[in-house]
């Protein structure tokens, strides 16, 4: 053998554990920190879609009801808003990952659709409900 | 022999990862009855539930919408004046609709739509109806006129000038459905729909849900935030549907006893009830039955549903609530209302 | 460095085995429990550790590189060839210098999970051109504790299989 294993957990594993916990840790806190930065419009969140990395649109999501379609790379995503929910209703991609990732409402969510290079975000302030009313 | 069970071990390692079912949630968007419905469910068959849960909206729809060719009600209105069969389960719906409506005082009532078609309410062009009109059309707005009768199989009659129309009540009743669905795959989760809000079981975490009421003169903000579970939330207010003429704003809430815009002092009721079909069909009564009359509903229904608070917002600024809701209603500090209980 | 013949065969069967777990994979989709993107069990690890300690690093990064190669060609997928490949390699990276070190294979098998994780994230980032993968990758490193443990431990159940086979000796 080129080198004996050693192989039960040692006090040195915990360092790892501890070292990937720590690295997460500062990650989400990064993206807390992020979360909570001002809204880009007072009164809501925005969602930024992104096609191929770039940018192409941001809209208070108020004002982004109904059902918009996104083609690129070959792939065709229908998103649909309502009620402050963003969702990817329709996907012609292969992995109908975005499809099943499910709708999204709050601040940081985001749904990726990988074959489209699609992504949509939602940015601005954390909700404390779950649904609205009226 | 210990190579085999190692192996075996770890197989049974990988069975238990599958297992541990972490929760799971999957919503939906569904443009139905109108409306556009948003379903998220959380538990291990939300896919599932949810994609049972579109089919049957969409089947209640048929049913229940007037306007839909081959729908129950549709063919109950154009045989109105002669008796029409119809299913055990739109029977019951109709009998569940008169009898709020009796009890109500009419003031919900199912055979509003000929009066809601008169002031465009019911998909046209908003105009204010002359008076002449309106007496040739509320005799026949009458809950009381229709008849139901159950022989070999049920049958629905209404006066040859009435037309029923069950939007008063279908959307709750949706939610009573929709919530079935998702109980009957042990999912728990949030049914809006189009602004009616079931909710099923509890959060995750055990936590109630948390409800936002839409501030009726302001619908980016909020009157307040209920925490409730198993229950459904309706509002009904002036700023859903509503047009001006000649400076005089006209709401989409009709009193079926003037057949004009229910004036009681209010802009929207909120009821937060345990049935769907109640929440829906009583948030439209206690509107056009003002405060006073209203706030009597609770006794009336009190042996029917074993949940019933409302909320009231007046026009002069102030919300009044059932005294249920002390520690459920979450006012909202900065909304600029004054909070007081139901006297 | 000379190959032994029965060092290749090894390394090829290795490779196979690996290529075998990637596929057996997709019958735990523990994306289905954990809804994040990138979630898996990342059996094939076994192997890369596995053979790391019995043939050494440029072998087991031979293998590496045949079973990325191979499972994209296999799954007639070229963009998922740079997932694999970012996500082995960082892993790869990371257990190499650390694996003679008084860390067990369990430590290994996490600390290389973690790197496999932040590699496809980079992927992510780079064929999007965009952060938001990074906001994944705090989820994806808690279950890669999960997930590392495991395969640290089918591995060290492996090794004491494996231990006085006659296949181990030099």
């Amino acid at each position: 053998m080129n080198t004996s294993p050693k192989l039960s957990p040692t006090k040195y594993d915990l360092l790892v554990v501890a070292a990937v916990l720590a690295l997460a840790v500062c990650l989400g806190a990064r993206s807390f920190l992020d979360a909570r930065k001002p809204p880009q419009q007072a009164g809501g969140n925005s969602v930024i879609i992104s096609i191929d990395g770039e940018d192409v649109e941001c809209t208070p999501l108020r004002d982004y009801s109904g059902q918009h379609v996104y083609t690129n790379n070959g792939y065709t995503l229908t998103v649909a808003s309502a009620d402050g929910w963003v969702d990817v209703t329709q996907s012609d991609c292969p992995t109908q990952d975005c499809k099943h990732s499910g709708a999204i409402s709050r601040a940081g969510q985001s749904i990726v659709c990988l074959p489209a290079r699609i992504v949509i975000t939602l940015v601005g302030t954390n909700a404390d409900y779950d649904v609205i009313v009226g | 022999m210990k190579r085999f069970f190692s192996l075996l071990l770890a197989a049974l390692m990988l069975l238990s990862l599958c297992a541990c079912g972490a929760e799971k949630s999957a919503g939906k968007v569904v443009y139905a009855m109108d409306t556009v419905m948003t379903l998220t469910a959380y538990g291990k068959d939300a896919d599932t539930a949810l994609g049972e849960a579109e089919f049957e909206l969409y089947r209640l729809e048929q049913l229940l919408d007037r306007f839909t060719e081959d729908g129950e009600v549709n063919a109950i209105n154009a045989n109105a004046g002669k008796p029409t069969g119809v299913s055990d389960e739109l029977a019951a719906l109709v009998a569940l609709a008169q009898h709020i409506s009796d009890k109500t005082s009419g003031a919900f009532d199912p055979t509003i739509a000929p009066v809601m078609d008169a002031w465009g309410f019911g998909g046209s062009e908003f105009r204010v109806p002359t008076q002449p009109e309106l007496e040739v059309l509320l005799p026949n707005v009458d809950a009381d006129q229709i008849l139901i009768s159950y022989e070999d199989r049920p049958r629905i009659t209404i006066g040859t000038m009435q037309a029923l129309d069950l939007g008063g009540i279908a959307k709750g009743y949706a939610g009573d459905c929709v919530k079935s669905i998702f109980e009957k795959h042990g999912c728990t989760g949030v049914i809006d729909l189009g602004g009616d809000v079931t909710l099923v079981g509890r959060k995750s975490d055990g936590s109630d849900w948390r409800v936002a009421i839409k501030d009726p003169y302001d619908p980016s903000a909020f009157l307040g935030t209920l925490s409730a579970s198993d229950c459904t939330v309706v509002t009904s207010g002036v700023y859903e549907r509503n047009f001006t003429e000649n400076g005089v704003t006209y709401h989409h809430i009709i009193d079926p006893a003037t057949g004009c815009p229910a004036e009681s002092g209010l802009v929207s009721v909120t009821v937060v009830c345990a049935d769907g079909a109640y929440a829906d069909a009583l948030s439209t009564a206690a509107f056009v039955l003002g405060i006073d009359r209203a706030a009597a509903l609770r006794d009336a229904f009190a042996t029917e549903t074993p949940l019933l608070e409302l909320i009231f917002v007046t026009g002069d600024g102030h919300v009044l609530y059932s005294d249920g809701l002390d520690g459920i209603l979450e006012p909202n500090t900065e909304s600029g209302y004054t909070y007081e209980h139901l006297s | 460095m000379k190959i032994t013949t029965r060092q290749l065969t090894l390394c090829a069967v290795l490779a196979a085995l690996a290529l075998a777990l990637s596929y057996m994979e997709s019958f735990f989709p523990l994306a289905l429990l954990i809804p994040l993107p990138g979630v898996k069990l990342g059996l094939a690890n076994i192997v890369t550790v596995f053979a790391l300690y019995t043939l050494g690093a440029p072998m087991a990064l031979c293998i590496l590189l045949v079973r990325c190669t191979l499972g994209a060609v296999f799954a007639g997928n070229a963009s998922a060839l740079i997932f694999s490949l970012l996500g082995g390699f960082s892993a790869m990276l990371v257990m190499i210098p650390i694996h003679k070190s008084r860390l067990s294979v369990f430590g290994v098998s996490i600390a290389g999970a973690a790197a496999h994780n932040c590699g496809q994230v980079c992927a992510a980032m780079l064929t999007l051109g965009n952060l938001a993968p990074l906001s994944y990758l705090p989820f994806l490193l808690l279950v890669s504790l999960f997930t590392g443990a495991l395969s640290g431990f089918i591995a060290s159940l492996l090794f004491r299989a494996m231990a006085n086979t006659a296949l181990m000796q030099p």
